[in-house]
């Protein structure tokens, strides 16, 4: 009896042991160092993330995360987290090598410019922090929401700039994922086309592309934009429709959240 | 002699305390007693992060600090600087477009081997154009420095325009930043500046004699234009392993070469020396209050060295037009 009972509790400790071991399976350490490279880990496994950049704002799970960096990292920060793998979109070589010379395990990919880099982003990331399967469902259902916006797009093109910053106006031009966006939304650039991604544009051309819409880059713009004579000339300027209402992270951020931009962008352009 | 012995021992207690301090305080706070158990995050932080970071802190300081005393001595000038020169936007114009033009991804020494590169050639242009123009005045000097810094700001500004990915990286130079050096880096340039600061003291009793006018020195036999081109080159490249290191900190070497002006001699024989020794200690100094004094966020450090040098220039040079 007492053989047996003592047999009974070796067994129940072990399995004790082995249920516990099984529930704190280690996870994986992952600093993120930018806002892109975070909402794509968060949107994967966010339980993941130990450490943010001080750029991160979203999902409001990580704003209790430690901040390691902004322009300049804290790579003691950095290391005090104890992480397993680093990731970053658009780090500085710079700080890319003293990350390597470290002996880390990184990631580091450049700023995505059109949607399908961003699929590709996500595709990279998700590997690497090892949530390929999450990764592959995100990018299934974000081309099959691509792919609806592309069947359903808006017979009637808008001319819409996004506006970054003003005096000197800064847009998003031509080329690059904003445009993409702007185009599925049922937008039209309406500029002259150039290869620099944000070209900073003189007032007269914005009067003589005359935009029906202006998106502001970030709120207080809005102020700005309406206090200037020559906007105020331009039909977006005349109809009141120079629009601040929508979170510039969903169509500025190349990451998940461009789908529900393109949606907030579609209600407020059709 | 003994002001110069106090301010010896000055420095000596001051740079003692710095380095402790340097290694003990940061953003993390760590354990003295692991910091000699390797493996431990002590023990990297301060062996990879903390010491190499206090000893770019004196290069940098160090090389600022000496070339600014050198070209105050050999163009005679109290406001000759590697920065009214133009040196240091060549240096930093030199990096950029080594970034620009792809050379960044190909070895982490380039870029710094490309910032020296712009430092020397910016001093040669400044010393051709004054030849060219035939006057040779030091007026002329800092003249054509001051239209070539303004010069290249522009075409640093256009290259940052231009830019689009590359724009972090050069953002890095002109921001000014410590810690991301590459340690390879640190180490190599700590060597290489080594047989400079003994070349250039080696030409300073030459030195002294050149900053009392060009023409008491020639009638004391010294090859004024050699010596002067020596030195242009010498402290050119000082001042891009500065920039090379830091990016642009301004400030250092026009203020450090005053002070210690203004506490011990003007003879160069000792005031190269301690104007290197000087602007070491004072850059790792500020690099660690930079780095400690907000937990939150790290200054920048030539904020720190502005806010610290701007005051205190000033006190020198009100104390001195009372005298």
């Amino acid at each position: 009896m007492v053989f047996l009972s003592r047999f009974y509790l070796v067994t129940f400790s072990l399995f004790l042991f082995a249920s516990s071991s099984i529930c704190h399976e280690k996870l994986l350490r992952v600093v993120s160092l930018s806002p892109v490279s975070t909402e794509i880990v968060a949107t994967l496994n966010g339980s993941i993330l130990v450490g943010v950049s001080k750029y991160c704002n979203y999902p409001n799970s990580i704003n209790a995360l430690p901040k390691v960096g902004d322009l300049t990292i804290n790579y003691e920060k950095v290391l005090a987290l104890n992480p397993d793998k680093i990731v970053g979109v658009g780090v500085s070589k710079i700080a890319q090598d003293k990350f390597k010379s470290l002996g880390l395990s990184t990631l580091f990919l450049e700023s995505p410019e059109s949607l399908k880099d961003i699929l590709n982003t996500i595709d990279r990331i998700g590997t690497y922090v090892g949530e390929t399967e999450s990764a592959k469902n995100l990018i299934s259902s974000m081309n099959v929401a691509l792919l609806n916006f592309k069947n359903t797009k808006p017979k009637v093109k808008r001319k819409v700039i996004v506006v970054l910053q003003y005096n000197p106006i800064i847009v998003a031009g031509s080329n690059g994922f904003i445009s993409e966006i702007l185009e599925l939304s049922g937008g039209v650039y309406p500029l002259k086309s150039s290869k620099i991604q944000y070209p900073r544009v003189p007032l007269e051309r914005v009067l003589e592309a005359d935009p029906e819409f202006i998106i502001c880059g970030y709120p207080n713009l809005k102020h700005n934009l309406y206090s200037d004579r020559v906007i105020l000339m331009t039909q977006a300027g005349r109809d009141r429709h120079i629009i601040n209402s929508i979170n510039p992270d969903l169509f500025l951020r190349p990451g998940p959240r461009i789908i529900n931009g393109i949606e907030e962008l579609r209600k407020v352009i059709q | 002699m003994s002001r110069t012995y106090i301010f010896i021992l000055g420095l000596v207690v001051l740079g003692l305390a710095t380095i402790l301090g340097g290694v003990y305080f940061g953003a993390v706070s760590i354990n003295y007693q692991d910091i000699f158990i390797p493996e431990s995050l002590s023990h990297t932080i301060v062996t990879q992060l903390r010491v190499p970071r206090l000893i770019n802190a004196f290069i940098v300081g160090a090389c600022l600090a000496f070339a600014g005393a050198s070209f105050q001595g050999v163009l005679q000038n109290p406001l000759a600087d590697p920065y009214i020169l133009g040196v240091s936007s060549g240096a930093a114009l030199g990096a950029c477009i080594a970034i620009l033009f792809g050379f960044e991804t190909m070895n982490s020494f380039y870029i710094p081997i490309a910032a020296i590169v712009g430092a020397v050639l910016t001093i040669l242009f400044v010393y051709f154009i004054v030849r060219c123009s035939g006057a040779a005045s030091i007026t002329h000097y800092i003249l054509s420095g001051i239209i070539v810094n303004s010069f290249f700001a522009a075409v640093m500004l256009l290259l940052f325009y231009v830019s689009d990915k590359q724009l972090s990286s050069m953002m890095h130079w002109l921001m000014g930043d410590l810690g991301s050096t590459n340690n390879d880096w640190v180490f190599f340039s700590g060597l290489v500046i080594i047989p400079m600061v003994i070349w250039v003291v080696r030409l300073s009793y030459q030195l002294t004699i050149i900053s009392t006018g060009d023409s008491h020195a020639q009638a004391l036999g010294i090859n004024v234009k050699k010596l002067r081109r020596q030195i242009f080159i010498l402290a050119s490249c000082m001042t891009g392993i500065a920039v090379a290191n830091a990016g642009m900190i301004g400030f250092v070497g026009l203020v450090i070469p005053h002070m210690v002006r203004a506490v011990s001699s003007q003879d160069f024989r000792v005031l190269l020396p301690l104007s290197f020794f000087a602007g070491g200690i004072f850059l790792m100094g500020v690099d660690t209050v930079s780095r400690t004094v907000l937990t939150t966020i790290e200054l920048p450090i030539g904020v720190v060295t502005s806010f610290i040098g701007a005051p205190f220039f000033l006190y020198l040079l009100i104390r001195a037009s009372k005298q």
